[in-house]
């Protein structure tokens, strides 16, 4: 139900902050000279009023929220009885404003709203600037006046104590506070945070964390067209948890080493992070860089970046029925041979116990050593959704196929290595599920130009009759393809065949040094995601029974509903690059623009 | 708020008071502290799948016939661990050296059982059972001796399997549950506020229930369940143990086992794994690392015991369903076989190796001849240690070893 | 409790209870008799088997042998979707909403039964489907005759993949399936010899499971002449079951764990108490849902023999909670708890089944109790009629704290709780700090923690 109600939340901001690039205008004042230096989070949005006005008037958003109040979730907590509450207290709120409540909202932050979090005081403050000192004491002072009415009248004592320091008015309440001071207000948890704060405010100081260096340098980065934009200081960060993993340069496990390697080098002794949030032609655009130096990275983690940082993926590839693509360059043997520089103890006795019996199965060669070194380290994981045959076992659930795509340095070597290998673990899985009572694979071998391809068939058992509720490994015809040097390992001979014939090509050009090089990029296609959620829409009615608890119709509710929601988007995008002097990761989403987005 | 807090306190205390939980300890608690403290002999068990190389394991470094065998694999005399003028342990089991050295390791060497059987599943049955195939399989060796040990007492746990696979038939009770435990947090009572738990105890007393009925049988389980959790906490978090346990899983199996030991929950058997040991290639640093794995864990555990005052009632016992073949393979490695040495750890031990090496050249089709049947050491162990009637579990009296020192 | 044992008149024991005063027919009664024949009451259902005798409602459970067609309509969608996965570690979940919803509640606790009695493992029988297949055998025959449940569970494919026996060929007869229907399904031990099981083995030679079904290889059965219990002939398999079943002893040995079962765990196995049932066990030619009506409606089932004098199974305990309130979680989360109270279905210890009764209690499932209502009670998915527990307080006129407790231990407690341990119950409750739910919730979760909520 929580995560539910986040999702819809979530896409509903997202679509909010989407209508507002429309509006972006140029940036406002600069708010960060009036935090404490010591703050290691700050973020601020510059033009929350387009934000608010744009959400109002924008088309598709009103449809997007026409289209939430139908999710019989919503519609049934908007008639609840917490709900109910909130909109009278909005009602008598406004009441007492005189105004309807976004336009309070709006008048309140009209000049920006900043955040900073201040790990020395554990202090968090929210500064916004409003229209005018007018507009903000009548807002203040009549929501102060509704609290303390309020208490009054269950005879509590009054929530705030209200003091002044130097010229602003200072409003105490047990665990926060506020204070205004001409058309500023301060929202923040600690009062020496606010003191100091108030005092930077009205003697205008700039001493703030604006004067430091690492945010001089980060705010010259700023595009200027951003939505928001945020900065973490990383340096200080670090100095406070110095034994956090992300800091170590190190990842431990094979896992976390393959995924996540290249951003241990980096946060390892970047001196801060900058966030932006963009609108782009029709979704948004985050981007997160922090700054980097391609050119000295250490050498144990060339198998990520490269050698020099030159290492680049190649273009997600796009077959039919595409879900999703991640491309990346991964020199794995690299990676194995760096094993000892960079796992500890544990994994490295792990990793020689799994070596012996990848050996075995490699006809003695070394696994790591003589095997991985012939592939290419650009390589591709392919999700796509699977068409299934009428006159055999169509399974119940059905799952997409899954393809490692990757290119062999010498094919006329490696082919066979692999081909033998696939061959024999198919006879192991035959031999394996035979005792298990499984069902078998059949392996068939056809030419393609190019290469060939090795695929499987899931034997139907005796007596099977073409049946639409087979069980799930009927989703498996493990196949492996070989075109010119591509190897394709898929868990569909379908998938193996599209990719095969793509004729796509891993190697990629040489990189100018001045060019972003990508490591890693990301591709996912909505459309395909929703087909898959609606051809298992039963047993993801069933799981959600059994795992939530819920009534038939409660389920079938939430998995609709989850439905719509993924509809609103169309496809979304994600690439960890490097740039000459930074590492960025980009991550875009598209919203569906389609206006009819029901099958 | 802070009345409200010291309201909570007061009423504690008074509960506390009322129900006697604070100051003194109920009486049964003593009586499982008798029951089990410092009293029972409890047995380690320490279960090597995938059959362990035992010649790479204890290496006869004098005998040419290793070094013409295994010319890629066998281990230069110069870096073998010494034990005697003929034998020594492979250079990676520094641990078992140091606990040979402090003579708490004995080595049962030639350890088989006729008419061996190669495969992993059917031999490791034959361990845990002590059947053919064509016998009674339905519980194990462990698992009779549970039902033994536990007869007329109450239904506490008497044996547990720690680890998250599947339970090892050798403790398959006919009569009795034995749980597997993932860690030590699955007897951390989970409660949103602190005195719920006192709550519990103090609602679980017993008053006016009759003796012997199953109401007052289930409060009396409670409060020692409750003591028995409260207990294992203070345990695992009090500092008087600074043994370090290197970062395994075994060694973090072992150290389960030996917080829950000294936690007085009364198992007499625990059971636990390592995995890993078909080295059918490249064998040798995947073996070194699952010997180093072991030497180190079982070292810190006899440490760990030492500073808890409880290594004279912990024997410990380590096999594999079946050595290897004398001769390595052509992929570096080494292949199913038959007689292995297994590995006692406890204090009360005759040290050193016991029982011969098996002969080299003397070999049953390639592999070695076993001349310690398995089951006479599980009946030495039952007999003499868990002080169990190893006729009745064995089906049969086996001859019994030297393993012990005599006066034990 | 020994002494009072032998003092039981049998003719009064199993003679039906007809109270006389209206205290003996309150809400405690029936609620007894829901925890015994089902997984508990809620409160609509305590209040209409207050209208009903003790005989009507025996009665109407026992007729009611076929799940109301919207559950089963539900329950067989839930069961495609388990079975899709093809792994029989999905089955639990699957069962215990059939349990939570089941408009049939006996009829799934002697499933239930059954599967203990005719213990198969999903641990060594692997197929899910082959698991679900028993399941529907023991439930289409729970309320059944007996024979026919043993004929239908001795050519069962699980049953017999679990015990070894899915080929079984002349020259050497597997005597696995003969020795566990006579000492374990059917007679119980003492009442055959081995020679019986040699001979019976001999009778199964040529069952085999060919394709996950029943299949006779005439060339690997014995036609030759056995002789079982003293008869002499050339018995097929089926005959053997036969044989098996008109030993006079296994009336007796199925009573006396059906008692165990439905009235008490301890105490009640005497012979003189087990004979007149037994007997009318045996003339109605092994009709299982006669001699229930005829137990479960009884003066002992109703005596202080019974109330309060068994031990709460996992599923019980669990079960039991959420139907009181008409409460639903997440079942996953539920079966996962189940397994470490040591009752995980479809997957039994061993062939015995569960032992239940004292063995059900130590200190690891304790914990493990408390534990798993604590996880169940802090969750959102866990919902009482729907909604939240103070919700459904309030819908059945309960509004505050103290009357909360009073009544959860009213519905759920089999054994009453003495005067100072209510109050002090109340006490501690009402100085929860938190909201009136997370209160409630709370105090339900020390009520199940008592020890007098383990009792049944």
């Amino acid at each position: 139900m929580q995560t539910f109600a986040q999702t819809t939340f979530y896409s509903g901001m997202l679509a909010a902050l989407f209508s507002l690039g429309i509006y972006a205008e140029a940036p406002a004042g600069d708010a960060a000279r009036y935090f404490p230096a010591t703050t290691i989070i700050y973020a601020e949005i510059d033009q929350p009023v387009d934000l608010i006005k744009g959400a109002q008037q924008n088309p598709q958003i009103s449809q997007l929220l026409d289209e939430l109040k139908t999710i019989p979730a919503i519609k049934k907590s908007m008639e609840g009885k917490d709900f109910q509450k909130f909109q009278f207290a909005l009602k008598v709120v406004e009441a007492k404003l005189g105004q309807k409540w976004p336009e309070a909202l709006a008048a309140l932050t009209h000049h920006g709203i900043s955040i900073g979090v201040d790990p020395v005081s554990n202090g968090v403050g929210l500064l916004m600037q409003a229209e005018d000192a007018e507009a903000l004491n009548n807002i203040t002072n009549s929501l102060v006046e509704l609290i303390e009415g309020d208490a009054k009248s269950k005879g509590q004592e009054p929530h705030f104590e209200q003091v002044e320091y130097r010229e602003a008015k200072v409003f105490k309440a047990s665990d926060f506070g506020f204070a205004t001071w001409n058309n500023w207000i301060l929202i923040g948890n600690k009062s020496d945070v606010g003191r100091s704060m108030l005092d930077a405010l009205i003697d205008d100081s700039n001493t703030g964390l604006s004067s430091t260096e690492n945010f001089r340098n980060a705010s010259n980065a700023k595009t200027g067209d951003a939505i928001a934009w945020l900065f973490i200081d990383i340096d200080a960060a670090r100095a406070a948890n110095p034994d956090e993993n992300i800091y170590s340069n190190k990842a431990d496990d094979p896992g976390g080493e393959f995924l996540l390697g290249g951003l241990y080098s980096a946060f390892h002794e970047t001196p801060y992070l900058t966030g932006e949030l963009q609108t782009v032609d029709s979704g948004l655009k985050l981007k997160l860089s922090v700054p980097f130096d391609r050119s000295s990275i250490s050498e144990e983690r060339n198998h990520y970046f490269g050698p020099e940082g030159t290492g680049s993926a190649s273009s997600p590839i796009y077959v039919p029925g595409h879900l999703l693509t991640i491309s990346f360059y991964r020199d794995l043997s690299q990676m194995f041979q760096r094993a000892g520089d960079l796992f500890d103890e544990k994994a490295n006795d792990d990793l020689a116990k799994a070596d012996v019996g990848l050996s075995t199965l490699f006809s003695g060669r070394n696994f790591a050593d003589e095997v991985l070194s012939g592939i290419s380290p650009q390589m591709q994981f392919v999700i796509a959704r699977q068409t299934f045959a009428e006159d055999k076992p169509i399974p119940s659930i059905k799952l997409p196929g899954f393809a490692l795509v990757t290119e062999l340095k010498d094919p006329k070597v490696s082919r066979k290595e692999f081909r033998r290998n696939f061959i024999n673990a198919i006879g192991f899985f035959n031999i394996v599920g035979a005792m298990n009572g499984q069902p078998q694979l059949e392996i068939d071998f056809e030419s393609i130009e190019g290469g060939e391809l090795v695929t499987t068939n899931m034997v139907p058992e005796v007596d099977q009759k073409p049946d639409t509720e087979a069980r799930i490994n009927y989703n498996f015809s493990p196949s492996i393809a070989f075109s010119d040097n591509l190897m394709i390992i898929s868990t569909t001979s379908e998938l193996a065949e599209a990719v095969a014939s793509s004729k796509e090509s891993l190697s990629v050009e040489p990189a100018e040094d001045t060019e972003d090089i990508r490591n890693t990029a990301m591709l996912l296609s909505v459309k395909e995601l929703v087909r898959l959620v609606l051809d298992n829409r039963e047993h993801l009615i069933s799981q959600n029974m059994l795992k939530e608890g819920h009534t038939q119709e409660e389920a079938e509710t939430e998995i609709d509903s989850l439905v719509k929601i993924v509809r609103l988007f169309k496809r979304s995008k994600a690439v960890l690059s490097t740039s000459e002097t930074t590492l960025d990761f980009t991550l875009e989403v598209e919203i569906n623009a389609d206006k009819s987005p029901r099958e | 708020m802070s009345f409200v807090r010291r309201e909570i306190l007061q009423l504690s205390a008074t509960g506390l008071a009322v129900f006697g939980f604070q100051q003194t300890a109920p009486a049964f608690w003593g009586q499982i502290a008798d029951n089990a403290a410092g009293q029972e002999n409890i047995l380690v068990v320490v279960q090597m799948t995938g059959g362990n190389d035992g010649l790479n394991t204890i290496i006869p470094y004098t005998q040419d016939e290793y070094y013409k065998q295994r010319p890629k694999l066998a281990v230069p005399k110069r870096d073998v661990l010494k034990i005697n003028d003929e034998f020594g342990f492979n250079p990676a089991l520094d641990g078992f050296s140091e606990l040979l050295e402090a003579g708490l390791l004995g080595v049962v060497q030639g350890v088989g059982y006729a008419q061996p059987n190669r495969s992993h599943f059917e031999s490791m049955d034959i361990w845990h059972t002590c059947q053919r195939k064509t016998g009674d399989r339905s519980d194990g060796w462990l698992g009779r001796a549970i039902d033994q040990l536990a007869e007329g007492e109450s239904t506490e746990t008497t044996g547990m399997h720690i680890g998250n696979r599947k339970q090892p038939l050798a403790v398959a009770s006919r009569l009795h549950r034995v749980p597997s435990i993932r860690s030590i947090e699955q007897f951390r009572l989970q409660t949103q506020e602190k005195d719920s738990i006192q709550a519990m105890r103090s609602l679980a007393q017993s008053e006016n229930s009759e003796a012997d009925s199953l109401l007052n049988f289930v409060q009396t389980s409670t409060t020692t369940a409750i003591d028995v959790s409260q207990k294992l906490q203070q345990v695992s978090k009090s500092k008087n143990s600074n043994i370090q346990y290197p970062e395994t899983e075994l060694a973090g199996k072992l150290k389960t086992v030996s917080q829950l030991i000294a936690s007085d929950i009364g198992a007499r058997v625990y059971y636990v794994e390592i995995d890993g040991f078909d080295t059918h290639a490249f064998q040798a640093p995947a073996h070194t690392a699952l010997l180093r794995e072991l030497g180190d864990a079982l070292n810190s555990f006899a440490q760990d015991l030492r500073e808890k005052g409880m290594q004279e009632r912990v024997l410990t016992m380590c096999f594999s369903e079946f050595g290897r073949r004398v001769a390595q393979n052509a992929s570096d490695g080494t292949d199913h076989g038959t007689a292995a040495p297994m590995f006692l750890m406890g204090s009360n031990l005759e040290p050193g190796l016991i029982g011969k090496h098996p002969s080299l050249t003397n070999l049953d089709n390639g592999d070695l001849k076993f001349h310690t049947d398995f089951r006479q050491v599980y009946a030495t162990v039952l007999d003499n240690w868990l002080r169990c009637d190893s006729s009745l579990i064995l089906d049969k009296q086996y001859e019994s070893l030297p393993l012990f020192v005599a006066s034990r | 409790m020994k002494s009072g044992q032998t003092n039981i008149d049998p003719d009064w024991a199993w003679s039906a209870f007809q109270p006389e005063q209206p205290e003996d027919w309150t809400q405690r009664q029936v609620a007894h008799f829901y925890r015994r024949c089902g997984f508990a009451a809620n409160p609509e259902m305590l209040q209409s088997g207050l209208q009903k005798s003790p005989l009507q409602l025996a009665s109407e459970q026992i007729s009611n042998r076929q799940e109301s067609s919207q559950v089963e309509q539900v329950s067989a969608s839930l069961a495609r979707s388990v079975l899709a996965t093809a792994d029989a570690k999905n089955l639990p979940a699957w069962w215990t909403h059939r349990l939570l919803n089941t408009s049939a509640p006996l009829l799934e606790k002697m499933t239930l039964f059954w599967h203990g009695h005719f213990a198969t493992g999903a641990e060594k029988v692997k197929d899910a489907q082959l698991m679900f297949d028993q399941n529907q055998i023991l439930r289409e025959h729970a309320l059944g005759n007996f024979g026919s449940l043993v004929h239908a569970i001795s050519q069962d494919p699980a049953m017999l993949i679990y015990l070894d026996s899915a080929s079984n060929r002349k020259v050497h007869p597997n005597e696995n399936f003969a020795r566990e229907i006579m000492e374990l399904f059917v007679l119980g031990e003492g009442n055959y010899s081995e020679k019986d099981i040699r001979e019976l083995a001999r009778c199964f030679t040529g069952w085999e499971i060919r394709r996950d079904q029943f299949y006779f290889n005439r060339f690997q059965h014995d036609f030759d002449e056995k002789i079982i219990f003293n008869d002499t002939g050339t018995f097929t398999g089926e005959q053997g079951v036969d044989l098996v079943l008109e030993q006079p002893a296994g009336a007796e040995f199925v009573v006396g764990k059906l008692m165990q079962f439905f009235i008490a765990d301890e105490g009640l196995q005497h012979p003189e108490l087990i004979q007149p049932l037994a007997s009318q066990f045996r003339d109605s030619g092994l009709e299982t849902g006669a001699l229930l009506e005829t137990m479960l409606s009884s003066n002992l089932f109703y005596s202080d023999y019974a109330m309060g004098r068994k031990i709460r199974s996992p599923v019980d305990f669990a079960i039991g909670l959420l139907n009181a309130f008409e409460g639903t979680t997440n079942l996953l989360e539920l079966n996962r708890g189940l397994d470490e109270l040591g009752q995980r279905l479809f997957y039994p210890p061993n062939v015995k089944g569960w032992e239940g009764g004292r063995n059900w209690i130590n200190s690891s499932t304790l914990l493990a109790r408390a534990n798993l209502m604590q996880s169940l009670l802090v969750r959102d998915e866990t919902r009482f009629g729907g909604g939240s527990l103070s919700q459904y307080c309030k819908t059945h006129g309960v509004t505050s704290l103290q009357e909360a407790i009073d009544w959860f231990v009213e519905i759920l407690l089999a054994v009453p709780l003495s005067e100072p341990k209510h109050s002090e119950l109340v006490q501690r409750c009402e100085h929860g700090s938190g909201s009136f739910e997370n209160n409630l919730r709370r105090g339900l979760g020390l009520i199940v923690s008592l020890p007098e909520y383990q009792l049944a």
